[in-house]
C-alpha cells in the first residue's frame, strides 16, 4: 500500500488554503494570480519608481533634502500601516467565521500539527504577499527615487519589507490559530470570534484615520522611544538606514542613529532575531494549538435567570403574543456579543466624527454636530438592525413562515425592537454634546430627536433590506456586502435628496420656497433628515412583501 | 370527489425548479387521523412536496388542499391547523428551550397560561425539563430535535408534518416520538405526514406509505400493500426494489 510522504504534507494543505482564499475568481484562478504577480513586479520595478518620481520631482517639486527629513517618521508610519493590516485584517476575516471542523479531518490523516500551521502559512501568503507588492513600492519608491538609491539598496530595502511581511503574516497566522482553537470549540466562542473581529476591524481603520487627521502628531508620536519596542519600528528604520546608506545625493549616514535611536546592526539583530523567534515558537507550540474541542457535554452551559426590569415593563405594556415576540427578540439580539460589539463600534464612531469635525475645522456648532451625528447615527441603524441580526439560517424563515401572518408579525415586532434599542444608543452621544455645546433643554430634545428619528430610519431601512434579501449569518457572502452598500447608500442618498430638490425646485421657479428653508437653521435640519425615515418606512414594508412571497 | 374524511388531498401537484422537476403529477389522498409516510432518496421531491402542502411554497401547477382550504388561496388557513418539523432545526442558539417554545407560540397567537401549560407540559414529556433554562446553542443535536418536536406540536395542530422527525434521535428518543406520534393519532384525531427514508421507523409507525422517485409517485398503500405489490419481504426491501440502490459486492469494491 502506498503511504503518503508525511513531510510533503503541509504543501497539499498549502494548496488547499490558497483555493480557499482565491475561491472567489476560481475559474480564472491560475491566469488572474500569474497576471497578478507579473504585473506586480512591474509596478514595483518600474512604474511606481517613476510615477511617483516624477509627482515628487516635476508636480510636487519636492527637494530631496525635504523628502529625507520626513523619511524616518514616514516609514514608521507607512510600516505600521503594512503591519496592521496584515496582522489584524487576516484575524478579523479568519474570526468572521471560525472553523476548526478542518482540522479534525487533517488529524484524522498522517499530517503533523507543524504541517498545519506551515501549510496554512504558505498558502496564506502567496495572497497577502500580492498585498505587499502594490502597496510596498508606494512605501519605498518615492525615497528610493528622491535619495537616488543604488539598486543594491533598493534591493536590500524591498528585501527588508519582504522579511517584515514574511514575520507578520506568520505571526498573524500564528495568532488566529491560537485564538481559534480556545474560541471555536463551543458556539459562544464563535460568538466572540465574531464581535473580536468586529473591533478588530476598527483597530485596523483607526491608524488610517489617524495618518488622515493627525499625521503631523502621529510622526512626532511615533518618534517617540517607546516605539522602539515594536517589531514595525525596527523594520521600518532598518529601511531608512538602507536607503541612506546607499543614497545618491551625499546624504551623511552619521547622526541618523541619534535621530533613529538604535544602529542599523540593532535594527537587524532585533528584527531577525524576533523573525526567528516567532517561528520557533510556532513550531515548537503547533501540538497545543491543534486540539479537538471537547464535545456539547463539556461546554459551559448558560442557564437562564429571571427576566431583567426592561423586559418585565415590554410584557406589562404589551401582554399579548405580539409582546412575547418583542421580548424573545430582545433577547435574542442583546445576548449576541456580535451585536453588542457592532453596536459599541458604531456609538464609538457616532461619538468620534463631530470631534474629527472639530479638529478640521476649529469649531462646534449644532446644526454640523446634528447632521454628522444623524447620518452615523443612521448607518449605526442599517449595520445593526439589519445584516446578520436578522435571520440566522433559512430554517428559522420555514418557521417563521410556517405561523399565519408569521412574517408581518416578525418584521413589525422587529421594527418595535429596534425602537426600544435606538433610545439608549442615541441618549450618550446627545448627552455629551448637549455638555460640550452647552445647549438648552429645547435644543437637547432637538438633537435626541432628530439623532432617534435617523437611528430608526437606518434601522428601517436595515430590516427592510435584510428582509428583502436575507443573508442569515453569512457576512462573507455577496449577498451580504450589497445589501450593506444598498442600505449605507440608501442613507446617504437620503440625507443628499435635498440638493436634488434644489436644483429640481430651482427649475420650477420655486427658489423663494428653498432659500426660505435654508435661512431657518431648524428647517435646514428638518429637510436633511426627515426623507430617511420616510424612505425607511417604504424599505421595510416592500422587505416584508418580498419575504412573505412564495417561491 | 369526496374530502370530508380527508385531512390531505393534491390534484397532479407539480412543482419546477427551471428544468429541473421536483414534484410530478402527484396525486395522494390522506384521511384525518392517519399517520402517512413519504418515503424517497434524497432529492426525491419529499421536502418540496411539504413545504407545498403547508402553504409555504406554490406549486407549478396542480392543485392540493389540507383540512379543505386550498393550499394556494388559504394558506394562513393552512398554517393555523397545522405544525411543521422542518429537516434542519432552525433554532435560536440564544434563546432558552423555554424561550424558544414562547416565541413558538406567540408566532401562533398563542400566550400567558395557556402556552406556558403546554411548554411545561411538553417539555417534560420530552424529557427536557431539567434544561429547560439552558441556552439552545449548549445543546446536544438529539435535544434540539426534541425542542422542535415540541414546537411543532405546540399549537395543537390538527395536521402534523415532520420532515425526517428522527434523523438525528438515539434510539430511545426515536421510541418516544413514535409513541407520541401514535397516543396523538388515536386520541386526537391527528394527522401525521412523515417524510423519511428510515423504512423501519415508517413500517412500525404508519398506515400507510408512499416511495417518491425523482418527483413522482411510484407506489402508494399501506405497507403490506406496498410490500407485497413489490414481491418483497419486508419495506426496506420493496423500497431498494422500486428505488433502486442495490449494489452488487463486486460493484461495491470497484474503486479499488
Amino acid at each position: 500500500m502506498a503511504v503518503t510522504e508525511l513531510a510533503g504534507n503541509w504543501f497539499h494543505i498549502a494548496e488547499a488554503e490558497f483555493q480557499v482564499q482565491t475561491s472567489g475568481i476560481r475559474t480564472h484562478r491560475r491566469v488572474v494570480v500569474s497576471c497578478s504577480i507579473v504585473l506586480g513586479i512591474i509596478w514595483a520595478l518600474l512604474i511606481a519608481p517613476n510615477l511617483i518620481g516624477y509627482f515628487l520631482t516635476e508636480v510636487l517639486e519636492t527637494p530631496q533634502s525635504v523628502v529625507a527629513m520626513v523619511m524616518p517618521g514616514l516609514m514608521r508610519a507607512g510600516i505600521m500601516f503594512i503591519w496592521i493590516v496584515l496582522l489584524i485584517l487576516p484575524l478579523s476575516n479568519a474570526l468572521q467565521e471560525v472553523k476548526v471542523g478542518q482540522w479534525e479531518i487533517l488529524l484524522s490523516h498522517r499530517v503533523t500539527t507543524r504541517g498545519i500551521l506551515v501549510g496554512t502559512f504558505v498558502g496564506r501568503l502567496s495572497i497577502y504577499g500580492l498585498y505587499v507588492l502594490y502597496l510596498a513600492p508606494i512605501l519605498v519608491a518615492p525615497f528610493a527615487e528622491a535619495l537616488v538609491v543604488s539598486y543594491m539598496g533598493q534591493a536590500l530595502m524591498y528585501f527588508t519589507v519582504f522579511v517584515i511581511t514574511v514575520s507578520t503574516i506568520w505571526l498573524s497566522n500564528l495568532i488566529v490559530t491560537a485564538i481559534q482553537s480556545k474560541l471555536a470549540a463551543s458556539s459562544r466562542g464563535k460568538d466572540l470570534a465574531k464581535a473580536l473581529a468586529i473591533v478588530l476591524s476598527l483597530v485596523a481603520i483607526l491608524p488610517l484615520v489617524g495618518l488622515q487627521l493627525f499625521a503631523p502628531t502621529m510622526s512626532e508620536i511615533l518618534g517617540l522611544n517607546v516605539f522602539l519596542l515594536f517589531p514595525f519600528t525596527w523594520g521600518a528604520d532598518l529601511v531608512t538606514q538602507t536607503a541612506v546608506a546607499f543614497n545618491g545625493i551625499g546624504l551623511p549616514v552619521a547622526g541618523l542613529d541619534a535621530t533613529l535611536g538604535l544602529n542599523p546592526s540593532a535594527d537587524l539583530l532585533l528584527l531577525g532575531g524576533f523573525s526567528i523567534f516567532i517561528v520557533v515558537i510556532g513550531l515548537l507550540s503547533a501540538d497545543r494549538f491543534f486540539i479537538i474541542g471537547e464535545g456539547a457535554r463539556t461546554e459551559s452551559v448558560t442557564t437562564i435567570r429571571r427576566e431583567n426590569i426592561v423586559l418585565r415593563g415590554v410584557r406589562r405594556v404589551s401582554s399579548g403574543s405580539f409582546g412575547v415576540l418583542i421580548v424573545t427578540g430582545l433577547k435574542d439580539f442583546g445576548r449576541k456579543a456580535e451585536n453588542l460589539s457592532r453596536l459599541a463600534l458604531f456609538m464609538v464612531l457616532t461619538l468620534m466624527v463631530p470631534v474629527f469635525i472639530y479638529i478640521r475645522t476649529g469649531e462646534f456648532e449644532l446644526t454640523s454636530v446634528s447632521i454628522m451625528m444623524s447620518l452615523m447615527l443612521g448607518f449605526l441603524g442599517v449595520q445593526v438592525f439589519g445584516g446578520a441580526g436578522f435571520l440566522e439560517s433559512k430554517d428559522q424563515l420555514w418557521t417563521i413562515r410556517a405561523a399565519p401572518h408569521g412574517v408581518e408579525r416578525y418584521v413589525r415586532a422587529k421594527a418595535i425592537q429596534s425602537i426600544l434599542l435606538i433610545i439608549p444608543v442615541v441618549l450618550p452621544p446627545s448627552v455629551l454634546y448637549a455638555v460640550l455645546l452647552r445647549l438648552s433643554l429645547g435644543q437637547v430634545f432637538f438633537l435626541v430627536s432628530t439623532s432617534f428619528t435617523s437611528c430608526l430610519g437606518g434601522a428601517l431601512v436595515g430590516i427592510g433590506i435584510a428582509a428583502g434579501n436575507p443573508t442569515y449569518e453569512d457576512t462573507k457572502s455577496g449577498a451580504y456586502r450589497t445589501n450593506n452598500i444598498r442600505g449605507m447608500g440608501v442613507v446617504a442618498v437620503s440625507f443628499l435628496w435635498y440638493l436634488i430638490a434644489d436644483v429640481v425646485f430651482s427649475m420650477l421657479g420655486l427658489s423663494d420656497f428653498m432659500n426660505y428653508v435654508w435661512a431657518s437653521q431648524t428647517l435646514s435640519i428638518l429637510a436633511q433628515l426627515i426623507p430617511l425615515p420616510i424612505v425607511g418606512l417604504i424599505v421595510i414594508l416592500v422587505g416584508q412583501h418580498r419575504l412573505s412571497e412564495l417561491e | 370527489m369526496k374530502t370530508e374524511n380527508l385531512s390531505i388531498t393534491t390534484q397532479a401537484l407539480t412543482k419546477h425548479f427551471g428544468s429541473v422537476k421536483a414534484v410530478s403529477d402527484l396525486n395522494l389522498r390522506v384521511p384525518v387521523g392517519a399517520r402517512f409516510a413519504l418515503l424517497g432518496p434524497n432529492g426525491a421531491g419529499k421536502t418540496t412536496t411539504v413545504r407545498m402542502l403547508t402553504g409555504l411554497m406554490k406549486p407549478t401547477r396542480g392543485s392540493g388542499s389540507v383540512c379543505g382550504y386550498d393550499i394556494i388561496s388559504q394558506k394562513d388557513e393552512i398554517k393555523a391547523v397545522t405544525g411543521l418539523l422542518p429537516e434542519t432545526p432552525g433554532l435560536y442558539s440564544k434563546l432558552s428551550a423555554a424561550e424558544f417554545l414562547e416565541f413558538i407560540g406567540a408566532l401562533n397567537h398563542l400566550h400567558g397560561d395557556v402556552l406556558h401549560g403546554r411548554i411545561d407540559a411538553l417539555l417534560s414529556i420530552l424529557g427536557l425539563e431539567s434544561r429547560r433554562n439552558d441556552l439552545l446553542e449548549s445543546y446536544s443535536s438529539g435535544m434540539k430535535q426534541k425542542v422542535l418536536i415540541a414546537s411543532t406540536l405546540l399549537h395543537e395542530p390538527r395536521v402534523v408534518f415532520l420532515d425526517e422527525p428522527t434523523s438525528r434521535l438515539d434510539p430511545s428518543a426515536s421510541v418516544l416520538v413514535k409513541d407520541l406520534i401514535l397516543a396523538l393519532a388515536e386520541e386526537t384525531d391527528t394527522t401525521f405526514f412523515i417524510c423519511t427514508h428510515i423504512t423501519s421507523f415508517a413500517e412500525d409507525v404508519c398506515d400507510a406509505v408512499g416511495i417518491l422517485n425523482e418527483g413522482e409517485l411510484v407506489a402508494v398503500g399501506t405497507p403490506d400493500t406496498v410490500i407485497e405489490a413489490a414481491h418483497a419481504q419486508s419495506l426496506e426491501e420493496a423500497y431498494l426494489k422500486i428505488v433502486g440502490g442495490k449494489i452488487d459486492r463486486e460493484a461495491l469494491l470497484a474503486w479499488r
